[in-house]
C-alpha cells in the first residue's frame, strides 16, 4: 500500500474572541481556549498507482489530512504510513518520495524565475544533469511554459504560474503526490492542461495521486476512487460509479415535445412517463423525470414510441448532485449511511 | 552542500532585485553617522576625554559600528517567524532540507553583500572624517577583529531564530523583537559606548549576548581590550552560539510538533 492510515485524528486549539474592539480588548485579559476536532478517526488504503478524490465541504478536514500526510501536521492520534514511513518523522527517504501542492500557496520565489528554484529543487533531490533537463522538457512542454522558466515569478499569470508549482513540486518524480485544490482559480483551457498532465504521469509513472478538488469535474475526470469526508468523519470511500449508483440510483430523462402539441398529447405523454417516475419539472414542451437507472431503458423505449415525442435526452446524475445532498445535509439515499449519522457517530 | 550554494547565490539574486532598498540603506547608512559626528565634535571641542575616548576613538566607534550592524544580524530575521504564523514554512517542511541551515546560509548571503556594501561606503567616511579616524595595525588584532565579526555574525543569527522560533508557541514574535531591537541597541552599544554607561548596565551587558554582536568587536578595533580579555570574550561568545544554536535545535523539534500549518 502506498498510503495507510488508521483512526487519524487531529484536534487543534485555538483562542476565540468576540468580534469588534470590544472582544479584542477582552481577549487580551482573558483567553478563551477552544479546541477544533478538524480530524476524527479516519481510515482508509490507497494502493500504489490509484487516483483517488478526496472530497469534502469547506472545513471538512481534507487539508489537515493531507497535511498529515505529507508530514506537516503531526497528528492527535492515530497512524498513517506513506510509502513504509510514518510521515511526522520527516526522514529523508519519505520527503523525497513524496510533494504536495497547494492551489492557494506558492513555493516558488518571487523575486526570481522559476528556473532559479527548480535548480535548488534539482540540487535538494540530488537530481542528475541529464534527468533534470529530461524532466523538465517533459513536463514544461505539455504545461506550455518552457517559454516562462527565465521569466520573474511574480510577472507570470495564476495559471502560468500554478503549473510552474506543479512543475517544481513533480520535479524530483515522486512516488505519492498529495494535490490541494490544484485548479483554484484557473481559467478552463489551464484546468484541462493540468488534469491532462496528472492523468499522463498518474498513467505513465504509476504515481499515486490523493487529489483534493471542489471541482467536481476534476474529481470525475481523473479519479477512480473516491473518498468523502464531512465534519472530520469519513462518510464514503468507493469507486466513482459504484458511489453513483449506491447513492444516486436514478437518471434523468428529458423529453422534448414541439411547440404545437395540444394538452391532450401532453397528458398523454405525462400518463405514459408517469409509469415510470416522477415527472420533476415542466415547462414549454420539455418534461424531465426522475426514474430509477433500472427501469430507464423502458422508460425511453415507451416515450419513443409516441410519436408526438420529438427528442429525448437521458442524463446520469454527477458527483455533483451527491455533494449537494451530503453537504446540505440531506439524506442521500437509503441504505447508504448519512453524513449526519457518521458525523453523530452511529453509523 | 551544493544546494546551499544555490541558496546563497539565489538570496544574492532576489536582494539586488529591489533598487529602492538599496537607496534607503545608503540614506540609512548615511544620515546617523553625520549626525552623530557632528555631535561628538561639538561635545568634544577641540580636545578632551570622555572615559578613556578621545574624538578619534569616538568617530572611528560610530563610523566602525555602522559598517558591523550591516554585517552582523542586529535585526533578526522576521521572515522565520512569519514563516510560522502564516504556514509559509510548509513547503520547507515537505523538501530535504534543513530550515535552520537554509536561513543561516540566506543570512551568510545577504550580509555578505550588505557587509561588503557597508564596507565600501565605510571606508569613503574614513576619507571623508580621517582626522578622527583610528586605523588599526596590529596584524594580530585585526586577526581578532576578523574572527570576532564572523562570531557575531553567527551569534546574531542564532540568538535572533531563538526568538523568532517563539512564533511556534506566541504566534506573533513582532513583540518580542521590537523589545529585543530596543534592549539591543542600548546593550550591544549601538546607542553609546558600554563604557559609558553606569557600571551596573556595563556588569550585565558584559555576560549578555548583545554585547558580542557590536561592541565587543569595536573594543578589539580600538584596541581597548587585552588579549587575554579578548580571548575571554571570544571564549564567552563561543559559549553562547553553543547555547543558542542547541536553544535553536530544541525549538525547532519541539516547536514543528506543535505547528499547525495555518493558510492553504
Amino acid at each position: 500500500m502506498a498510503i495507510e492510515v488508521h483512526d487519524l485524528s487531529k484536534t487543534y486549539f485555538i483562542h476565540r474572541r468576540d468580534p469588534g474592539l470590544r472582544g479584542a480588548l477582552k481577549s487580551l485579559f482573558a483567553r478563551e481556549h477552544t479546541s477544533i476536532e478538524a480530524v476524527r478517526g479516519i481510515s482508509f488504503d490507497i494502493a500504489q498507482g490509484e487516483f483517488v478524490g478526496f472530497i469534502g465541504p469547506n472545513g471538512a478536514g481534507k487539508t489537515t489530512t493531507l497535511k498529515m500526510l505529507a508530514g506537516i501536521l503531526y497528528p492527535t492520534a492515530g497512524t498513517a504510513r506513506v510509502m513504509g514511513h510514518d510521515p511526522a518523522r520527516r526522514e529523508h527517504d519519505f520527503l523525497s518520495q513524496i510533494s504536495l501542492v497547494m492551489g492557494q500557496k506558492n513555493q516558488l520565489t518571487w523575486e526570481l524565475p522559476a528556473m532559479e528554484y527548480f535548480r535548488l529543487v534539482k540540487e535538494m533531490y540530488r537530481i542528475p544533469d541529464d534527468i533534470f533537463r529530461r524532466r523538465l522538457d517533459r513536463m514544461a512542454g505539455p504545461l506550455n511554459v518552457s517559454h516562462l522558466l527565465g521569466i520573474q515569478v511574480r510577472s507570470l499569470s495564476l495559471g502560468e504560474r500554478m503549473k510552474c508549482e506543479l512543475i517544481a513540486a513533480l520535479l524530483h518524480r515522486p512516488k505519492v503526490v498529495f494535490l490541494d485544490e490544484p485548479t483554484i482559480g484557473l481559467d478552463v483551457p489551464s484546468q484541462r492542461a493540468i488534469r491532462e498532465f496528472l492523468q499522463e504521469i498518474n498513467c505513465a509513472e504509476g504515481t499515486t495521486i490523493l487529489l483534493t478538488s471542489h471541482n467536481m469535474a476534476d474529481i470525475q475526470k481523473l479519479c477512480d476512487r473516491v473518498i468523502m469526508i464531512h465534519q472530520g468523519v469519513l462518510i464514503a470511500d468507493d469507486k466513482v460509479p459504484d458511489l453513483l449508483d449506491s447513492l444516486l440510483p436514478y437518471k434523468w430523462i428529458t423529453v422534448k415535445l414541439p411547440a404545437y402539441a395540444g394538452a391532450a398529447n401532453i397528458e398523454e405523454c405525462k400518463a405514459v412517463l408517469r409509469q415510470f417516475g416522477e415527472v420533476e419539472e415542466m415547462d414549454l414542451g420539455h418534461m424531465r423525470l426522475k426514474l430509477q437507472k433500472s427501469v430507464a431503458r423502458d422508460a425511453c423505449q415507451a416515450a419513443l414510441s409516441l410519436e408526438i415525442v420529438e427528442d429525448l435526452t437521458v442524463e446520469e446524475p454527477g458527483l455533483e448532485e451527491i455533494v449537494e445532498q451530503v453537504w446540505s445535509g440531506q439524506q442521500p439515499s437509503a441504505g447508504v449511511r448519512s453524513a449526519a449519522e457518521a458525523v453523530r457517530g452511529d453509523g | 552542500m551544493r544546494k546551499y550554494l544555490i541558496v546563497i547565490k539565489n538570496t544574492i539574486q532576489s536582494s539586488a532585485e529591489y533598487r529602492a532598498n538599496w537607496l534607503i540603506s545608503i540614506i540609512s547608512f548615511i544620515l546617523p553617522v553625520v549626525g552623530i559626528m557632528y555631535l561628538w565634535r561639538a561635545v568634544f571641542g577641540e580636545s578632551g576625554q570622555i572615559a578613556g575616548y578621545d574624538l578619534a576613538s569616538l568617530g572611528t566607534y560610530y563610523v566602525l559600528s555602522r559598517f558591523l550592524i550591516q554585517a552582523i544580524p542586529q535585526v533578526v530575521w522576521r521572515e522565520i517567524g512569519d514563516n510560522i504564523k502564516t504556514g509559509e514554512l510548509n513547503f520547507f517542511l515537505l523538501r530535504p532540507i534543513d530550515y535552520v541551515r537554509y536561513y543561516f546560509v540566506s543570512m551568510f548571503a545577504n550580509n555578505l553583500i550588505y557587509g561588503l556594501f557597508a564596507a565600501v561606503l565605510t571606508a569613503g567616511f574614513a576619507v571623508l572624517f580621517w582626522d578622527e579616524m583610528i586605523l588599526l595595525r596590529s596584524p594580530a588584532y585585526w586577526a581578532y577583529f576578523i574572527l570576532s565579526v564572523f562570531g557575531g555574525a553567527v551569534l546574531g543569527f542564532f540568538f535572533g531564530t531563538c526568538l523568532c522560533l517563539a512564533a511556534f508557541w506566541i504566534e506573533d514574535v513582532c513583540g518580542i523583537l521590537r523589545i529585543q531591537e530596543l534592549v539591543g541597541t542600548i546593550l550591544s552599544g549601538a546607542l553609546i559606548p558600554l563604557d559609558l554607561m553606569p557600571s551596573a548596565v556595563r556588569r550585565v551587558a558584559g555576560v549578555l549576548p548583545y554585547r558580542y554582536m557590536l561592541s565587543f568587536q569595536l573594543d578589539i578595533y580600538l584596541e581597548r581590550l587585552a588579549p587575554a580579555q579578548v580571548r575571554a570574550g571570544l571564549g564567552l561568545m563561543a559559549v553562547w552560539i553553543m547555547v543558542t544554536a542547541v536553544l535553536c535545535r530544541v525549538m525547532w523539534n519541539r516547536g514543528t510538533k506543535r505547528y499547525a500549518a495555518y493558510g492553504g
